[in-house]
């Protein structure tokens, strides 16, 4: 299980990473020090639904999703409004799983992801059977979640 | 002038894609936004449209659902669709082709996959080299 675990952790690091560049222009390296619950935090979840059955979360401080979101649409000021954080984190979160499942599932197979579910605070508990993966970019930390039997037995 | 329907839930990816659009070197086309297939349906049915650009995940009416209901219109069957999402991958992506999308642009989408996928607007407007 420890196995399959690191191969999930590396894949998940390199999708982030790999999304995070072509996105943003950023660079996402594993944390070196433990993700602390920053103030005020965003979280976003996004259901798995088909072929396997999980749970991907995303989160991170405010600060740094408005560092992404200015990264990514070059807005400042009063442009970074709650709608354009909440939408990056959505975009992100989609285009991380997808490009997560498309490296772990075979290539003909077709996946069905729900629609992000987002807020700020305090977010659900995971599951025990969770990935927890902290992220350093910038100086500034992320935390991703995959949870979820199916999901984690992808890198069997 | 060209009219293009873009449908997406996130109204920033939405101001994205007519960003990358006007990047592309798409400058004279009319630009209307829907939330979610089903208003974007509506717009199509209402006016000529010349595009259509949907995201597959979406409230109320997802973007499968969205082609499905274009192509199976007499009088929206001819309609390009093309689809952005981040949701993916080759076999969806002929699922989809086989339906009748015009293209698959994976998410991030950049003004360079926007311009490769709307080149044939781009020609017809005689666009291309404006930017």
């Amino acid at each position: 299980m420890e196995g399959t675990k690191e191969t999930l952790r590396a894949e998940l690091s390199n999708s982030l990473a790999e999304v995070l560049e072509s996105m943003a222009f950023m660079e996402a390296v594993p944390a070196e020090s433990p993700y602390e619950r920053p103030s005020p935090e965003h979280w976003v979840t996004l259901l798995i639904h088909e072929p396997v059955q999980g749970e991907f979360r995303m989160q991170m401080s405010q600060q740094m999703l408005e560092n992404i979101a200015e990264s990514i649409y070059g807005l400042l000021g009063e442009g970074m409004t709650a709608q354009v954080l909440d939408d990056t984190l959505a975009e992100m979160i989609n285009t991380v799983a997808g490009h997560f499942l498309n490296k772990a599932l075979p290539e003909e197979q077709i996946y069905q992801l729900g629609l992000p579910e987002l807020g700020q605070g305090t977010s659900p508990l995971a599951e025990e059977a969770a990935l927890v993966c902290d992220f350093s970019i910038e100086s500034k930390l992320l935390r991703v979640i995959a949870s979820g039997e199916g999901l984690l037995n992808l890198g069997e | 002038m060209k009219r293009i329907v873009i449908a997406d839930d996130s109204g920033t990816a939405r101001m994205f894609l007519r960003r990358c659009m006007e990047i592309a070197g798409l400058v004279d086309a009319t630009i209307i936004e829907a939330e979610d297939g089903k208003e974007a349906l509506m717009l199509v049915k209402s006016e000529p449209t010349d595009l259509l650009i949907t995201d597959l995940n979406m409230p109320v009416m997802d973007g499968l659902t969205l082609l499905k209901w274009v192509k199976a219109s007499p009088k929206l069957s001819e309609l390009k669709v093309l689809i952005v999402s981040s949701a993916s991958n080759p076999a969806k992506e002929a699922e989809l082709l086989e339906l009748g999308a015009c293209g698959v642009v994976g998410k991030p989408v950049s003004p360079t996959s926007i311009r490769e996928s709307i080149a044939f607007l781009l020609e017809e407007e005689g666009a291309y080299g404006r930017n």
